[in-house]
């Protein structure tokens, strides 16, 4: 039955991949290969001749297998390379040597991982999982057939994924899980209907009657050879006919059902002379020969036994020879022969019992190795499970570690910035101090000095009312006592004016302490001030006083400065009063080049500038001037007026 | 179990020290700003004194002028009475 199933999938499998005969394939391909040029065209020639060798001389085909690896190697191409390798693999899978096989797949499998080819890998899958099934490591078959499963599935590959599922199916026979290997059939059917492939169809519905009949259920297992005969008489699929017949034969006559065995088995051997498929025609014949026997028709049974006899010695199928000694034993003693009778009986037993100890030796092997294997698990899984605790507990370690790591770090930044954080501190106090002990220090002296300016206003209190005693006694002296002597007169006039002067001095003194800044506003007033008292004594000079609007009246100057410039414009004013005779004075403030401009001007007598010697006045301008950076330029000539100009 | 707590242990002491450093980073910004306000006040102040203390000094400096000039002219104007004093007394002799 099992046989039947794979023998199927390679029928399947060879009428999906070889769509016409390989001889005259492998004649075209050594035409191809006399003419190519190349050497990875002749590797993949190469390739082909082995894949086609295969199926006719395998010795041929490794020939041409070794040829196209070389060339693969010396090209370097991978995917060729892979290619030759799993058809060389191929060649001794069908050589038997499945070991052998096995690892050239795996190295094919190998690169094609590399290479990322996953119709590749899914093909290599079903190959390994082929030399599993044949070497009845069943488990590691499926896990291989399942890998190109999903592969074949997810492609939408169905052929191959059905024919997958065949192989599948015959597993989950072979370990009893009947139900499974249904689902699996009952897949492959539906897509064998649904694609219309008669054929494949009788085909598989036979198989599913095997796996009924395994599960007890022969009315199932009936209809389905009944529904899988009348498919395969409609395409004529004999082999699949031949199948059919012996079975439901089989199964009537393990029903006793003689008649209706001897009518189906007869169909099956009439169907399998034409097939003439290995042993199958010689097993349905011992299947006739058992209902000959068991009808009483020995005479008709014993040519069948003999004749399958011979053909099953000479294939060495043991356990159809046991049957042919257990149906020769009724025949012989039907003919009272009872040497046969003995002979065949001893032979039966003597069989039996070797088969039962090649059986009993297969399975002890079995168990054997399933006891190895799984104490070679348990072990590997032990160690990887003491792999895992160490890995778990170097990982704890680890964590541990980088926690630990962690915080050593944390605490450092911490304890930085902590430490950064009191320095920025005690800087930011010392900063702190410095500068409140500079504001003290200058509040000290501001205090001092402010102390020092009430002091000596006390004091010029004092000596301004003082003078003006001198000044009022003077005057009382020279109108109280009518002084006839003129020298004395002109000595009290000058006390007196000198005195006046001082005390004018004074006052403006005063007036520039008691203002932090002047302002053009204020020097403008106080300028005006003294015009006006000037042309109120003075009535033939004509006094004009004009500022640039351009010019801002709120624009300061410092104390010192304030007060030498009132002085200069104070002092041209009296020079013009007094030397120059004028008629007229002009006094203008203006603006040029962004400096300011104190014009003082007058249309008096003029002298010459540098002839003339300079006196206390005009000294005193200029170096008042100096002290102020200001620029002082004097423009006269006789006659022409004078013009002082000042620039600041 | 140890180790679920010593890690849960070290984690969370990290993630206090974590907020700790994020505080003190917050605390000397603030600082930093709070002293910064206070150095431009004091500068403020001391810009202010200073110009306060220039324009004494310019005041000092007119009032040093007129000490030096008033003494100058004090000594003067004595000398003249005296001169006078001295002509009256010749004139009556």
């Amino acid at each position: 039955m099992k046989k039947r199933f794979l023998s199927t999938i390679f029928v399947i499998f060879s009428f999906c991949c070889f769509p016409q005969s390989s001889s005259k394939v492998i004649d075209s391909l050594k035409k191809e290969l006399i003419k190519v040029n190349g050497e990875k065209n002749k590797a993949k020639i190469y390739g082909d001749l082995t894949w086609y060798y295969s199926q006719i001389s395998t010795d041929s085909a490794l020939v041409y297998g070794d040829k196209a690896m070389s060339l693969a190697i010396k090209i370097g191409d991978s995917t060729l390379l892979a290619q030759t390798i799993s058809d060389n693999g191929i060649v001794h899978y069908l050589k038997g040597d499945y070991d052998f096989s096995k690892d050239l797949f795996k190295k094919s499998l190998n690169i094609r991982n590399q290479l990322k080819d996953s119709g590749g890998i899914a093909s290599l899958n079903y190959k390994i999982g082929n030399i599993f099934y044949k070497t009845t490591s069943l488990d590691s078959s499926m896990v291989y057939y399942l890998k190109a499963l999903e592969y074949y599935e997810n492609n939408n590959l169905d052929v191959i994924a059905n024919s997958l599922k065949a192989n599948i199916a015959s597993i989950y026979m072979t370990l009893k899980n009947y139900q499974k290997a249904l689902n699996y059939l009952n897949e492959n059917l539906e897509f064998f209907k649904k694609n219309n492939q008669l054929e494949f169809t009788g085909n598989v519905l036979v198989n599913r009657a095997s796996v009924h009949l395994f599960m007890k259920d022969t009315t199932q297992a009936i209809t389905d050879l009944e529904k899988g005969i009348a498919i395969s008489r409609k395409v004529n699929a004999y082999p699949t006919l031949g199948s059919a017949y012996n079975n439901l034969g089989t199964i009537y006559n393990d029903k006793k059902e003689y008649q209706f065995a001897k009518k189906y088995i007869l169909e099956s051997i009439k169907i399998r002379k034409k097939t003439n498929l290995g042993t199958e025609l010689e097993s349905s014949k011992l299947t006739l020969a058992g209902i000959y026997n068991a009808l009483g028709d020995f005479e008709k049974a014993k040519p069948l036994l003999l004749n399958s006899l011979k053909v099953f010695e000479k294939e060495n199928v043991n356990d159809k020879l046991l049957n042919v000694y257990l149906q020769l034993i009724p025949v012989y003693a039907y003919q009272s022969k009872p040497d046969s009778v003995s002979y065949y009986t001893d032979l039966y037993i003597k069989s039996k019992d070797v088969n039962l100890q090649e059986k009993m030796q297969s399975i002890t092997s079995e168990i054997e190795t399933k006891y190895q294997t799984e104490k070679i698990e348990k072990e590997i899984l032990s160690q990887r499970a003491d792999l895992a605790e160490k890995q778990l507990n170097l990982n704890r370690k680890n964590t541990q570690l980088v926690g630990l790591g962690i915080l050593t770090i944390v605490l450092f930044v911490l304890g930085y910035l902590l430490y950064n954080q009191q320095k920025l501190k005690n800087q930011q106090l010392k900063k702190e101090g410095e500068l409140k002990e500079a504001l003290v220090k200058i509040e000290t002296q501001n205090r001092l000095q402010e102390q020092r300016l009430r002091i000596s206003r006390d004091l010029h209190d004092n000596i301004g009312a003082q003078l003006t005693f001198i000044i009022s006694s003077v005057e009382n002296l020279q109108f109280g006592f009518k002084m006839k002597n003129e020298k004395l007169t002109n000595k009290l006039s000058s006390i007196s004016d000198f005195t006046k002067e001082t005390i004018y001095e004074l006052r403006d003194t005063i007036w520039a302490m008691n203002k932090n800044a002047i302002t053009i506003e204020d020097l403008q007033a106080r300028i005006s001030n003294f015009i006006d008292k000037a042309a109120v004594t003075l009535k033939g000079i004509e006094f004009n006083f004009s500022i640039d609007d351009s010019i801002l009246k709120t624009l300061e100057f410092k104390s010192v400065k304030g007060m030498n410039i009132y002085r200069i414009i104070q002092e041209a004013i009296n020079n013009s009063i007094k030397y120059a005779d004028a008629s007229k004075v002009d006094i203008y403030i203006t603006k040029i080049d962004n400096c300011l401009s104190f014009e003082i001007k007058d249309d008096g007598k003029g002298f010459n500038v540098e002839e003339s010697i300079s006196g206390n006045g005009l000294n005193n301008m200029r170096k008042r001037a100096q002290d102020i950076q200001a620029k002082i330029d004097i423009v006269s000539d006789i006659n022409k007026g004078t013009s002082v100009i000042l620039k600041v | 179990m140890f180790h679920i707590l010593f890690s849960l242990t070290v984690y969370s002491i990290v993630f206090l020290l974590l907020a700790l450093i994020c505080k003190v980073y917050i605390d000397v910004k603030k600082s930093s700003i709070i002293s910064n306000e206070r150095f431009n006040d004091l500068n403020k102040l001391i810009k202010a004194e200073d110009e306060k203390n220039q324009q004494i000094y310019q005041k000092l400096v007119l009032v040093n002028n007129l000490h030096e000039s008033l003494f100058n002219r004090l000594f003067k104007i004595t000398n003249d009475i005296l001169l006078f004093q001295n002509l009256i007394f010749d004139n009556r002799s």
